[in-house]
């Protein structure tokens, strides 16, 4: 039986890997890559809705649900030898396709881990509709339609903030249907099969209503889509936001110092502005509200669902990036009272942008950098990919640091202003990206340094760093202050070098063991319970 | 010995078989008849594991049927249900590698071409080739639900020797559900009639011989046990169940076929009596 079914997956296999190696050859053709990677996505997208409804098509089409069920084979066993070939196959395609995915670095439709979570779902998926539906095209809108009524769920009830939360639930919904589908395989005559689907729909519907409600219920119990905001500003002020109001609080004492009832998404504070965006009934607006005034002043405005992202702080202002329908549209630079909108020609920036770094207005001159690590600088009308690995700005330097070396430039320089030819990492955790910081920490082969942007010294300091910590540094004109902590443990590390020596070094207890991160202020550091629960611990 | 005690089962609501109770003995075979829609094929797809929930028991050797016993069955499906993009060489090994103790058996006349789809086959070469498939797995049990008579009158006979040659020898038991009796006459034992899911008649062919008789005559006495009669205008032909025939009698009578048993059985009083 399982060889019948190798072999009836295998043909499908092998035209999907020629399609895959048929495409990527194709994509190795410059300026093609930028339609075929898409393309081959979608294809590839298709793969497990077919292998998944595929799995009792050949007994449907011809009629051999009798015979089948006549061998002496239980359901049991005819469900794991039609299952284990597909599921193989359909895996198989997947770790083939990623390595590619990682080479080509292209823009695609979706990131890493949604492709491979909408891959899945959509095997498991069309899998439970395989008896339902007779052709393929049902079973794709049937899925279509499951996930529009989850996002549709989720913008009106759930209310997820984080994309992992949503992926999570939607998966548990999905599996209902698997699992009532194998329940019902397996308690229930296959035959006549109009008589299984309906028995089989209204139990899947009946679960699909128990879990959706009670997924709701815990949403709401368990306050999971109630998210605060945290920042803490260098002089030591929380500023607290739940979408709704606003609230800044002073670190050291826990006294509210400000309270604002105004719908706003925090992004970046500088002095004592506080940056934000927040909707109105037809436009998304960037704003900025004064922490000690309270006055609150429009910056821009664009489309509605537009998102102001990727703030970058240098002495010459902030830099945002307006998204609008998806795509960057154009670039904010707000210094002082004066706010000037670069637009981007078509085609020099796209995808996700992990950091970016306005190097000149005129003429227009930028460097992105993509959650994949790849960099890429827009010059002279061209978009190029010229470095991977971990990249940090200050001022008018740039540190660029790989698996093989570590180098400083300078711009207008071509040559690096300082070298280490050994590689390593950099540490940059996302809540700081806005900031060029002085001091950086960065671990390298030969072991833990802390680099000085100014001076170009680089400090080799005695610290002990395992694969699962995480670190966090505070740059101040004085000194540095480095916090490492494990995610499994309440303990943090607390270091204070100056000038690349160490002063003091201090253990201090978290209330929180797991999901917390931590902003440093001068004299204390502010631990966050993922998004829900703060603590300021003093130095 | 397979065994079927209380057996029920329906879907949609509605009863298809109800309280069936009846066994097979090995080298036993069995003609199970009824009108159409009785329950016939219901009761040979519980047999045969393509329904599952029945109430009641179906035991085999004193033990509750499972997936695994079915290694000792044949079913051959009136709805011919096969997978017909084979090839009959892949059929054959598919067959193979899911019955160890399968040994290819020759049909006399008739070659197979292994390179054929089973789709290409025709209906009566479908059911031969089924046939072959089945008998070449060496059930102990062979099901067959009314499909024989798409073979031709010689494969038929044929293969009717070919199961009663395994009856003797091997002990096979055969259950056959038809609508035509005439090349089977010679073949079961023991005739079961099913009438709205019910079992009407259980009885071995034999006794039913000796006790059915057609009477033929200007007007048929009343007190004659009289299932099944027809007026012709000049006479009346009944059919007499149960009957003993007595040496004396100045009636018309004659030993019926197992044809006009089943007919005057499902289409007579017999019938209208339990309603």
């Amino acid at each position: 039986m399982l060889k019948k079914e190798i072999k009836d997956t295998i043909g499908e296999l092998l035209i999907i890997l020629l399609l895959i190696i048929g495409l990527s050859f194709l994509a190795l053709i410059k300026g093609v890559e930028f339609y075929i990677i898409p393309l081959l996505e979608l294809i590839l997208l298709l793969y497990p809705v077919f292998s998944g409804w595929s799995i009792f098509s050949r007994e449907k089409k011809e009629n051999s649900f009798e015979y089948l069920f006549s061998l002496p084979i239980g359901k049991n066993s005819i469900l794991i030898n039609k299952l284990i070939p597909r599921i193989v196959s359909v895996l198989l395609v997947l770790v083939i396709y990623l390595p590619l995915r990682e080479y080509f670095a292209s823009d695609f439709f979706f990131d890493k881990n949604i492709f491979i979570i909408l891959y899945l779902l959509l095997f498991i998926l069309s899998f439970s509709f395989s008896l339902l539906f007779n052709n393929i095209a049902m079973v794709l809108a049937s899925i279509t339609f499951f996930g529009m009524f989850m996002i549709l769920i989720d913008m009106k009830v759930w209310k997820l903030l984080w994309y992992s939360d949503i992926y999570i639930l939607i998966i548990i919904v999905a599996l209902s249907f698997p699992i009532v589908f194998i329940y019902s395989f397996i308690k229930d005559d296959i035959l006549p099969i109009k008589l299984f689907n309906r028995k089989f729909l209204t139990r899947s519907i009946i679960t699909f209503i128990i879990v959706l409600v009670g997924l709701t219920v815990f949403i709401k119990l368990s306050g999971m889509n109630n998210y605060n905001y945290y920042m803490l500003t260098k002089n030591g002020k929380i500023i607290i936001s739940d979408v709704k109001s606003l609230k800044v609080v002073d670190a050291e004492t826990g006294k509210t110092i400000l309270s604002i009832d105004y719908k706003v998404f925090p992004i970046v504070y500088k002095d004592d502005l506080l940056y934000g965006e927040t909707e109105e009934k037809d436009k998304s607006k960037l704003i900025s509200i004064n922490l000690k005034t309270k006055e609150i002043k429009n910056i821009h405005e664009a489309e509605k669902y537009s998102f102001f992202s990727n703030p970058h702080i240098n002495d010459n202002g902030i830099t945002f990036l307006v998204r609008e329908g998806g795509d960057y549209k154009s670039i904010l630079i707000i210094n002082k009272d004066k706010i000037r909108k670069i637009d981007f020609p078509k085609g020099a920036i796209s995808g996700g942008v992990f950091l970016f770094k306005l190097i000149s207005e005129s003429p227009l001159c930028f460097i992105y950098t993509k959650y994949n690590n790849k960099t890429y600088k827009y010059e002279n009308g061209k978009t190029e990919h010229f470095f991977t690995g971990d990249i940090k700005f200050y001022k008018n330097r740039m540190v660029l640091c790989d698996k093989s070396s570590f180098k400083v430039y300078e711009r207008g320089n071509s040559e690096p202003v300082f070298a280490k030819n050994e590689g390593g990492h950099i540490f940059l955790k996302w809540f700081e990206r806005p900031y060029e910081k002085r001091f950086m920490v960065v671990k390298l082969t030969s072991g833990v340094y802390i680099f000085d942007f100014e001076t170009l010294d680089l400090h080799k300091i005695n610290l002990k760093f395992k694969k699962d910590n995480s670190v966090v540094t505070g740059s101040f004109v004085d000194k540095t202050i480095i916090a490492i902590w494990n995610n499994n443990t309440p303990y943090i590390t607390v270091m204070v070098y100056k000038k690349g020596r160490l002063i003091s070094k201090k253990g201090y207890k978290s209330s929180f063991k797991k999901d917390k991160y931590i902003y440093l202020s001068r004299k204390g550091m502010m631990v966050i319970k993922w998004m829900k629960k703060y603590e300021f611990i003093k130095f | 010995m397979l065994e079927i005690k209380n057996l029920s089962f329906g879907f949609g609501g509605r009863k298809v078989l109800e309280d069936v109770n009846f066994t097979i003995d090995e080298g036993e075979s069995v003609l199970i008849a009824g009108k159409n829609g009785a329950g016939k094929t219901t009761l040979l797809r519980c047999l045969n594991g393509i329904f599952n929930n029945y109430e009641g028991q179906i035991l085999l050797n004193n033990k509750k049927i499972e997936a695994k016993d079915r290694y000792s069955f044949g079913y051959l499906p009136s709805s011919l249900s096969f997978y017909d993009k084979m090839k009959i060489g892949e059929s054959i090994d598919f067959h193979k590698s899911i019955y160890p103790y399968f040994s290819l058996i020759t049909f006399p006349d008739y070659k197979l071409e292994t390179n054929r789809r089973i789709e290409e086959l025709s209906k009566g070469e479908k059911v031969l080739f089924y046939l072959i498939l089945v008998l070449s797995h060496n059930p102990s049990y062979f099901f067959i639900d009314d499909i024989l008579h798409l073979l031709d009158p010689y494969l038929r006979e044929t293969f009717l020797n070919i199961l009663i040659e395994r009856m003797e020898e091997k002990k096979l038991s055969v259950i056959i559900s038809s609508q035509t009796f005439s090349d089977i006459e010679g073949l079961p034992v023991k005739l079961i009639i099913l009438d709205k899911g019910k079992i009407i008649l259980k009885e071995s062919v034999e006794t039913l011989k000796r006790a059915f008789f057609k009477v033929t005559a200007k007007k048929i006495p009343e007190d004659l046990p009289v299932i099944y009669k027809k007026d012709w205008g000049d006479f009346e032909e009944g059919y007499l169940y149960p009957y003993e025939r007595k040496k004396s009698e100045d009636l018309k009578m004659e030993s019926v076929k197992l044809s006009e048993i089943i007919k005057s059985i499902i289409g007579g009083n017999y019938v209208k009596k339990r309603d």
